[in-house]
């Protein structure tokens, strides 16, 4: 009953501050989604707590803290991968931009 | 249309090579007393080329930003040079330039006016109709309005809000930040108009992308724009 209320209060927490993020333009709406969504998993598992237990047995895990576990952290992987492809395009595009912009500045060699 | 208005039609080309010179002739001819600017997206055929050729007015983006970004270009130049009116146009050929006189009109009395296929006619049964209806009933029960035609690309703006989606990092020219707009007092019109179907070329939608768009609207107008600053 405890846990149940600290992760409430959590998911709560977590969306009262992305909202904010975004009221004072830190953040835009596309990346915020996964976390308004995160939010609302988190809320979903603390009002019905047999949902995880009912996960939990079907997929053969133990305990059910063991597979809340297992799957946050295997979310937490998946987050950190689509980020790192995501910094290799901005580093690609940002490396693209300087180029074209040197290209375009390059001074005409003297007569 | 009263004179001294100055009016800018903002036509963003990705990979428009086979429509982009009947869309700007549309607009040249049919659309008089405006100005108009292409914003070349990135495209990766000979757009820039045909823009060159035909002495276009234009902005060449040197790296592709997605439709936000092409079409807040666009605003951005209106609000730097002045003008009083912005009209979102697309490029591909499916908006007809004779409606833009009466949506110009029609901003007298409102802050965006949206070139709507539905104000009278019913929508089909398609996918993305359907979707179209979901947005509607999402934007109707967030701000008691209804908009038939959430979806329609081509839209006018007012001088207020062409800056507010010029500055603002959350204002794409998407259905959701209509909502936001309803919620901030703006008013917002419909007007028929007529589109043609697409000569050249596909349209970007297809299943999963229909899917993943109805998943970031509803979050959006339900979960996000309710909450925004309303200055």
């Amino acid at each position: 009953m405890k846990l149940q209320i600290v992760f409430i209060i959590a998911s709560l927490f977590t969306f009262m501050y992305v909202i904010g993020r975004i009221k004072k333009h830190k953040l835009n709406i596309d990346d915020s989604l996964l976390w308004i969504v995160w939010s609302i998993v988190l809320l979903i598992l603390s009002l019905f707590p047999k949902l995880p237990k009912v996960l939990s047995n079907f997929f053969g895990f133990e305990s059910t803290s063991n597979f809340i576990l297992t799957s946050f952290v295997f979310c937490i992987y998946l987050m950190v991968f689509f980020q790192n492809i995501k910094i290799s395009e901005l580093k690609e595009k940002n490396k693209n931009l300087v180029q074209k912009l040197s290209i375009n500045n390059k001074e005409k060699p003297k007569e | 249309m009263k004179k001294n208005k100055k009016v800018l039609v903002i036509i963003p080309a990705y990979n428009e090579a086979d429509n982009i010179v009947k869309t700007v002739e549309d607009v040249i001819n049919n659309a008089t007393e405006t100005d108009y600017i292409v914003i070349n997206d990135g495209s990766k055929d000979n757009t820039l080329d045909i823009l060159k050729e035909n002495n276009y007015n234009y902005i060449d983006l040197i790296q592709n930003l997605g439709l936000f970004g092409a079409v807040q270009t666009g605003l951005k130049y209106a609000l730097i040079n002045d003008y009083d009116v912005a009209i979102q146009f697309d490029g591909d050929g499916q908006h007809q330039a004779k409606y833009i006189k009466e949506l110009v009109d029609s901003l007298d009395n409102n802050d965006i006016v949206i070139g709507s296929r539905f104000v009278e006619s019913k929508r089909p049964f398609t996918l993305r109709m359907i979707g179209s209806r979901l947005i509607t009933l999402a934007i109707a029960i967030v701000s008691k309005k209804v908009i038939y035609d959430p979806t329609s690309g081509m839209r006018a703006y007012n001088k207020e809000t062409i800056a507010d989606y010029a500055n603002d990092i959350n204002n794409p020219p998407e259905p959701d930040t209509l909502a936001y707009m309803l919620l901030k007092g703006k008013k917002i019109e419909e007007i028929k108009v007529e589109m043609n179907n697409r000569e050249f070329g596909e349209s970007s939608f297809n299943f999963s992308h229909t899917v993943k768009y109805m998943f970031r609207m509803f979050i959006s107008i339900f979960l996000i724009q309710p909450f925004r600053e309303r200055k």
